[in-house]
């Protein structure tokens, strides 16, 4: 530090001394206490303003602390209860839950007259209970006697839907059964239609084969007839060579064709048969096969 | 009796100012009271000596006093107690000069600090004085007082930071937001014409 700024700071010090014997003026006491009073005008309200404030809190509180315990029941049972039925759907699937006027329907007769039967002898036993409480070691005029009386018709009557739910159960059960047959027959029924329907189409089929073959036959008669007599000398030769020709021809694919027809013949014949067991074709429907063909018919007989 | 340092002592008392104010903001009216007392005559004389008019001092006082009790429920310790409170006071006192225009002088950057620096006792010549105090060596005081008055505004402002709240030069500078050579030279510009102004009165200035 030069002398210089050693002067200056010894000159400012003086001066900060002066300064310091002039450090005598003061606000008024008025000023004061004005001021002391706006501060404490400012604790007092943020102490109210702080009061109000946990007055409020403390009866949010305590109202929702009221409910605090009930709400949580509350909530633990509608959660239990979601669970729970949605368990029950998955695993229990098949329920029928029916209504009452539908289980008196499904209902066997049997059960029935055992319910009539069980609600009259449930009607006499309150009477009997009533008329004779020394037999039932009961009195009308205790009201222990009652008790037991009600708790012994409570019995009785669970005991009676006990075996309602069970018959009803039972009724259900044998008409699911009746349900289940029904359709077996039907289906039966409908396949013997058709079975028959099939069948009638084949024997239809086996009429038409029987005439064309007969025609077929006919025809390869009539030519053979035709091509013996119209042998001529051998002036004519030549054309009865070609026209013996044309016969033979004529002749094979005839003979072909009936060749063809019997053996449709005798499938179709062969699968009536199976369908129509006691079926006998006719003679006359037998002569139209082949010699193999009635022979292997009369040996599968 | 040997007066502790002036910095010590201070600093003694700004650290427990800010716990002062918390437990205020608490609800303790005492501690506010402790407070209040503490530095309600300094601030008092800050606005004294920059108005030069009681009762203007003493609404800027009350004014100032009531921001402190209203802002005390949001009040951090981001800064020392004094720096809050007469950062306050600066704001305050530019505001109230600015709506009154009561000088003249225009409050400007470092650059015009040759025009500031310019007391404006240079311009009252020494018969102004009172003969009264032109008598007493004691007058000092007086001249002073008079002196100080006659400071340019932003060197009256550091000096008064400096004496009456006892702030550094870093803090005054961070008050005025002005960097802190430029308040340093101020001080020394202000202490300058003060001795000037006090020697000018009652001739050297011996203590």
């Amino acid at each position: 530090m030069t002398e210089v700024d050693k002067n200056q700071q010894a000159e400012q010090q003086k001066i900060s001394d002066l300064y310091a014997t002039l450090k005598q003026e003061q606000p008024t006491a008025e000023l004061d206490q004005r001021i002391l009073d706006l501060a404490k005008q400012q604790v007092a309200s943020r102490e109210s303003a702080l009061k109000t404030k946990a007055q409020i809190l403390s009866v949010d509180k305590r109202s929702w602390r009221r409910w605090q315990w009930p709400l949580s029941i509350a909530a633990s049972i509608l959660f239990v209860s979601v669970i729970f039925i949605d368990q029950t759907s998955k695993f229990m699937p098949g329920s029928v839950i029916l209504a009452p006027q539908e289980i008196n329907e499904l209902m066997p007769d049997s059960a029935k007259s055992s319910i009539a039967r069980d609600s009259n002898n449930n009607a006499n036993l309150n009477s009997e209970a009533k008329e004779q409480p020394e037999v039932l070691g009961l009195s009308i005029n205790d009201g222990a006697g009652d008790e037991l009386t009600s708790t012994v018709v409570e019995d009785k009557h669970a005991q009676l839907q006990g075996e309602q739910t069970a018959l009803a159960k039972q009724a259900v059960r044998e008409k699911q059964q009746l349900t289940e047959r029904t359709l077996v027959e039907k289906q039966k029924r409908e396949s013997t239609a058709v079975g028959e329907s099939q069948t009638q189409l084949v024997l239809l089929e086996i009429e038409t084969l029987q005439q064309r073959l007969s025609i077929k036959q006919a025809q390869l008669v009539i030519l053979q007839q035709q091509e013996g007599v119209k042998l001529r000398p051998d002036s004519l030769r030549e054309n009865n060579i070609a026209r013996f020709s044309l016969n033979t021809l004529k002749l094979k694919e005839l003979k072909t064709q009936v060749s063809e027809l019997q053996d449709t013949l005798f499938a179709q014949m062969n699968a009536y048969k199976q369908q129509v067991l006691d079926w006998q074709a006719s003679d006359e429907l037998l002569s139209l096969l082949s010699r193999e063909q009635q022979q292997l018919w009369l040996n599968s007989r | 009796m040997r007066m502790l340092p002036i910095n010590n002592e201070k600093e003694q008392e700004q650290e427990t100012d800010e716990t002062l104010m918390q437990r205020y903001a608490l609800g303790d009216f005492a501690a506010f009271e402790q407070l209040y007392q503490r530095h309600k005559g300094g601030l008092y004389r800050y606005f004294l000596r920059q108005l030069g008019n009681h009762a203007l001092a003493e609404d800027l006082f009350q004014d100032i006093w009531s921001k402190v009790i209203s802002q005390a429920p949001k009040y951090q310790i981001k800064a020392k107690f004094s720096t809050w409170l007469y950062t306050l006071a600066q704001h305050k006192l530019i505001d109230h000069i600015r709506h009154i225009k009561v000088v003249e002088r225009v409050i400007e950057a470092p650059s015009s600090e040759s025009k500031e620096s310019e007391p404006s006792w240079q311009s009252q010549g020494v018969n102004e004085l009172t003969p009264h105090l032109q008598l007493e060596k004691s007058h000092a005081s007086a001249a002073l007082k008079t002196c100080i008055q006659g400071l340019p505004l932003v060197q009256k402002d550091c000096f008064l930071l400096k004496e009456e709240a006892g702030l550094s030069v870093d803090v005054i500078a961070q008050i005025l937001g002005a960097n802190y050579e430029a308040c340093k030279s101020r001080l020394r510009y202000a202490y300058e014409n003060l001795r000037q102004c006090i020697s000018h009165k009652i001739g050297q200035l011996t203590l």
